[in-house]
C-alpha cells in the first residue's frame, strides 16, 4: 500500500505511478470541465465513468461516502438558491414567489444541472486527490516550471494541515469538557464561542511555525547550491500522448461550447 | 582533542524578551565527546542549542554578546548554510519536522538541498538507515512510526549529510522507556562507529549518565556546574543540585552514607544499580536488611467510573481499545501505563466521555456516557492536558478560571471567592490579570492544572503531566494530585514516568495494543520484571535494586533506605 495524503491505495493501482505533471493536470480538467459542461446528460455519463473507474483504479469508493454530509449540505444550499432565487424561464411556471422570483422547470432542471457538476467536481478531486501523494505535488508544479521554493512550501502546507487540525480538535475539547455546548445558541452565540479557538490556535500556530523555520534551516533548505533529485520521472511515450489528450480535450470543450450547443444547457437561450 | 564548539561570555536576549536568555555562558565542546545538557525548564537549553546551531544569530532576531565558534567559524559572520554542513539538529517534536510523507524522502530532502548526484544519495541513504537500524521502515510513512522510530528518522535524516557534530534538543521527553533507549543506544553507537560529537539536552539523569562523558548543568540562563556524571554529583551537600535529581542510587549512597551507624566509607558515587552494589557489596547490604515494607491500605468509596468490554475503533478501522473491563473507585489514585500507541490516551477519553465507545459500555457515576453529554460530565470529571496551551484560551488568568463557572451558572460573587482560592493555591494569585500566554510553561501548566481545580470536580484525569516538565514542576504537580487525593478526589494519571508512578500511585493498569495486560497494586506491577520486559517498561532504580539484593520491591528511596538501615 502507498500512503497518499488522505488514505492507503494499492501500489498496483494505475493512477499511483503515473507522471505528477498527468495527475495535477487530471485534476484540474476535471474541475474545468465541470465549469464548461452543462449537459445534464453528459454530466451523469462522466459521474458514472468516474464512479466506476474507482474500482478500475483500486481507490476505495468509500472515500465518497467520507464526504456525504458536506454534499448534502452544498446539495441543499445549491437547491434552496435556486427555488428561491433564479428567474431563470421555462415552458411551465410552477410558483411565483412574492419577491418576484418564480420556480420553472427550467429551474428545476438549471438547479439539478449545478448540483451535478458540484458532484463532477466533487468525485473526480477525490479520485485523483486519494492517489496524490506529497512528492506528486512537489514534482508536478516543478515540472509547470513553477519554482521548488513554491512548489514545496504548497506541499508542506497540506502536510501541515493535518498538525493545525489535530490542535484544533484539541483546543476545541477542552473548550467542551469546560462547559462549553457549540451545538446551541444562535447564530452570534455560536461565532462567540468559536471565535475563543482563535487565540490558542494562533498561539500555538506561531510557535509551530517557529519550530517549522528552524527545522528547514536545520534541514538545508536555505542553501544556495544547485538543488537536486532523488526521484527522476519520466513522460514516456503514452505520458505524452496523455497531455496531449488532455491539452486537447479542454480545447476542444471550449470550442464546443462557444460554436455549437452540445455541451450547453438544453433550451438555452431561454425566453 | 580538538575543541569544535567554543563559547566565550556568550548573552543572548530575544527581540521580544525582556531579560536575558543566556548570561555569559562559556563552553568547550571536543571532538567526539558524548555531552549531555540538563536543567530546570526555562534555564536556556535550548536557546544554548540554537547558538550552537548558529540558528542564533543567524535566523533569530536579539542582541548577541561574546562568541560562539563552530569548528572555528564565527557564527555572526558565518553564512547558517556554511555552518549546518558541519550540525545536524534533532528538535524534540518529532511530528513537526518531518517535511515528506516517507522515510526515503525525509531522509533524502537534506541531501538535495546539498545538491549530491543522485546516484551517490540512493547509497547514502541505505548506508544511513540501516547504521540507525530502521532500514525496514524505508518506504514507511514516518508520522505513522512509534516515538522512538520517529526520532532514529530524524537522526538518519540529519547524520546523511555526516555532519561533525549533532545537537539533539530533548528529543526523549515524548517517548516511551523503549524509546528513549532506542536514542540512546543510537547516539552511543553513532558516537562510537562515526566518531560524532554528541549535544543532547534532557531530563532523564539516569540513563544520561550512562553515556554522556560530561554533563552540563543549566539554570536561569547560566552553567551552574559542568564535569564527568562523577564530578557532577560529586561531593553534594543536599540530595538534589538545585533542582537537578540525582539518579536514584546515588541519592541512596548519599543518605545511606549520612547514617553514622552504619559508618560507610565513601569510596566513590555510585550512578547505575551495577557500581552502587559493587560499592558497597552484596553481603555487607544483606546485613542490613531487615522487613518487607508493609503497603498502607486506605479504604476506597464506591466505584464511581465503569468500563465494561469497551472497544472503540476510529473511523479508519484502528481499534485503540479493545475490551477494556476497568472499575475506578472513589479516592483512588490511578496509573495507566504502557508504551506510545498503544491506547492511553483513548482510553482517557473514553473515561471522560470525549469519546463513545464502539461496543461496550462506559458508565461515569452509574450513567451511560452515551446518554451523557459531555459540558455535564464537566463539573464532575476534570481533565488536564498533556500540552498546557491546548486548554487556555482566555483573555487572563482571572478569566481562564473564571470560564467553566460562568458556564456552570454560579454567581460572580461564588465565581470570585472560588477562583481566588484556587489561584493562591497554585500560586498564581499575583498574576490573575496577566494574559495566560505571558506566563512561563510551569506557570501555565500550574493554570491549566487551576482551571479544572476551581470546578471541584470529583475526579480528575491528568495526561503526561511530566512530559517536557523539568524535575521540580514533575514533583510540584504531583504532590498537588497527591494533595487533591487525599481528600478523597479520584486521581487517574497517564504517564511514562516509572519513578512517579511508584512514588504516587496506589494501583497501575499496563496497556499494550489497547488490551490491559496487568491491573493491580504498584508493589505488585513493579515487581513483576517479566511483564515490565515483556512491555518494555522499567521499574525504578530503587525497586530493582531492593529486588535484587532481597527479593523486595521498594517504590520509592526512602522505602529502600528504611529496608537498610532499620536494623
Amino acid at each position: 500500500m502507498v500512503k497518499t495524503f488522505f488514505l492507503h491505495v494499492e501500489d498496483d493501482s494505475p493512477l499511483i505511478n503515473l507522471h505528477p505533471l498527468l495527475k495535477i493536470l487530471l485534476l484540474v480538467v476535471i474541475n474545468v470541465e465541470a465549469w464548461i459542461i452543462e449537459n445534464p446528460l453528459i454530466l451523469i455519463l462522466i459521474i458514472v465513468c468516474l464512479l466506476l473507474s474507482f474500482k478500475f483504479f483500486k481507490v476505495p469508493l468509500s472515500r465518497i461516502v467520507k464526504f456525504l454530509v458536506f454534499a448534502i449540505v452544498i446539495v441543499q444550499a445549491i437547491t434552496v438558491s435556486y427555488l428561491l432565487g433564479s428567474t431563470i424561464p421555462g415552458n411551465t411556471v410552477f410558483f411565483k414567489l412574492p419577491w418576484g422570483t418564480y420556480i420553472s422547470d427550467m429551474t428545476l432542471l438549471y438547479a439539478f444541472t449545478v448540483v451535478l457538476r458540484f458532484l463532477l467536481m466533487l468525485i473526480g478531486s477525490t479520485l485523483f486527490l486519494a492517489v496524490m501523494r506529497d512528492v506528486d505535488i512537489t514534482y508536478g508544479l516543478i515540472s509547470m516550471k513553477v519554482p521548488f521554493s513554491i512548489a514545496f512550501m504548497i506541499t508542506l502546507t497540506l502536510r501541515m494541515a493535518s498538525i493545525f487540525l489535530n490542535d484544533y480538535f484539541k483546543v476545541r475539547d477542552a473548550m467542551v469538557l469546560r462547559g462549553t455546548d457549540f451545538s446551541t445558541g444562535n447564530v452570534l452565540e455560536k461565532a462567540r464561542k468559536y471565535s475563543r479557538l482563535a487565540v490558542p490556535l494562533m498561539v500555538l500556530g506561531v510557535r509551530r511555525m517557529m519550530e517549522l523555520t528552524y527545522v528547514l534551516e536545520a534541514k538545508g533548505l536555505g542553501f544556495k547550491r544547485k538543488r537536486t533529485y532523488l526521484y527522476q520521472f519520466s513522460l514516456g511515450v503514452s505520458g505524452k500522448l496523455i497531455l496531449i489528450g488532455l491539452t486537447l480535450l479542454i480545447a476542444l470543450s471550449i470550442a464546443a461550447k462557444v460554436s455549437s450547443r452540445a455541451l450547453s444547457f438544453p433550451g438555452w437561450p431561454l425566453g | 582533542m580538538t575543541c569544535l564548539i567554543k563559547i566565550e561570555d556568550l548573552w543572548w536576549r530575544y527581540e521580544a524578551g525582556k531579560d536575558w536568555a543566556l548570561r555569559g555562558v562559556s563552553l568547550e565542546i571536543n571532538e567526539g565527546e558524548f555531552v549531555g545538557i540538563t536543567g530546570p525548564s526555562g534555564a536556556g537549553k535550548t536557546t544554548l542549542c540554537l547558538c550552537m546551531a548558529g540558528i542564533i544569530p543567524n535566523a533569530v532576531r536579539g542582541i548577541m554578546r561574546g562568541s560562539v565558534s563552530i569548528l572555528g567559524k564565527d557564527s555572526k559572520t558565518t553564512p547558517l548554510s556554511k555552518i549546518m554542513e558541519d550540525v545536524g539538529v534533532v528538535f524534540q517534536d518529532p511530528e513537526i519536522q518531518f517535511v515528506t510523507m516517507r522515510v526515503i524522502d525525509e531522509v533524502a530532502f537534506v541531501l538535495e538541498n546539498q545538491g549530491m548526484p543522485r546516484r551517490e544519495m540512493m547509497t547514502r541513504v541505505d548506508e544511513v538507515l540501516s547504521l540507525v537500524g530502521i532500514s525496514d521502515l524505508k518506504f514507511k510513512n514516518p508520522l505513522e512510526l512509534s516515538g522512538g522510530q520517529k526520532q532514529r528518522v530524524a537522526i538518519a535524516s540529519m547524520i546523511a549529510r555526516r555532519p561533525k557534530v549533532m545537537i539533539l534538543d530533548e528529543p526523549t521527553s515524548d517517548l516511551d522507556p523503549q524509546g528513549k533507549r532506542e536514542v540512546f543506544s543510537t547516539l552511543s553507537k553513532l558516537k562510537e562507529k562515526e566518531d560524532l560529537t554528541v549535544i543532547l539536552v534532557c531530563h532523564e539523569i539516569e540513563e544520561l549518565v550512562k553515556y554522556a562523558d560530561r554533563i552540563v548543568f543549566m539554570r536561569e540562563g547560566e552553567v551552574i556546574r559542568e564535569g564527568s556524571p562523577r564530578d557532577v554529583f560529586a561531593n553534594l551537600t543536599s540530595t538534589n543540585l538545585n533542582g537537578l535529581p540525582l539518579p536514584q542510587v546515588t541519592e541512596l549512597y548519599y543518605r545511606l552514607s549520612r547514617v553514622k551507624k552504619l559508618n560507610l566509607t565513601m569510596n566513590g558515587i555510585p550512578l547505575t544499580i551495577e557500581e552502587f552494589l559493587m560499592l558497597f557489596g552484596e553481603k555487607t547490604m544483606e546485613s542490613y536488611r531487615l522487613k518487607r515494607p508493609e503497603g498502607v491500605e486506605t479504604e476506597l468509596g464506591e466505584v464511581i467510573l465503569s468500563l465494561k468490554g469497551v472497544t472503540y475503533e476510529y473511523p479508519d478501522g484502528t481499534e485503540a481499545v479493545r475490551g477494556v473491563d476497568l472499575d475506578v473507585r472513589r479516592g483512588e489514585f490511578l496509573a495507566i501505563i504502557g508504551p506510545n500507541g498503544s491506547g492511553k490516551t483513548t482510553l482517557l477519553k473514553l473515561m471522560i466521555g470525549l469519546l463513545k465507545p464502539t461496543k461496550g459500555v462506559v458508565k461515569l457515576f452509574g450513567m451511560d456516557s452515551r446518554e451523557l453529554r459531555v459540558s455535564d460530565i464537566a463539573l464532575k470529571v476534570g481533565f488536564v492536558y498533556q500540552n498546557p496551551d491546548h486548554q487556555l484560551f482566555c483573555n487572563t488568568v482571572y478569566e481562564e478560571c473564571a470560564y467553566a463557572l460562568r458556564n456552570a451558572g454560579l454567581s460572580e460573587s461564588q465565581i470570585r471567592e472560588r477562583v481566588d482560592r484556587v489561584l493562591r493555591e497554585v500560586g498564581l494569585l499575583e498574576v490573575k490579570d496577566v494574559p495566560p500566554y505571558f506566563l512561563s510553561k510551569g506557570q501555565r501548566q500550574r493554570l491549566a492544572i487551576a482551571t479544572v481545580l476551581a470546578t471541584e470536580p470529583e475526579v480528575i484525569v491528568v495526561d503526561e503531566p511530566t512530559t517536557g516538565q523539568d524535575y521540580i514542576q514533575s514533583r510540584y504537580i504531583m504532590e498537588m494530585l497527591k494533595l487533591l487525593n487525599s481528600s478523597e478526589k479520584t486521581i487517574v494519571v497517564v504517564t511514562h514516568n516509572m519513578r512517579l508512578v511508584a512514588e504516587y500511585a496506589k494501583r497501575v493498569i499496563v496497556l499494550v495494543d489497547g488490551k490491559v495486560v496487568a491491573n493491580g497494586p504498584v508493589r505488585d506491577v513493579m515487581s513483576n520484571l517479566e511483564l515490565l520486559k515483556k512491555v518494555s517498561l522499567s521499574p525504578p532504580q530503587v525497586t530493582s535494586l531492593t529486588l535484587k539484593l532481597y527479593g523486595i520491591p521498594s517504590l520509592t528511596i526512602d522505602e529502600a533506605l528504611f529496608m537498610m538501615v532499620s536494623k
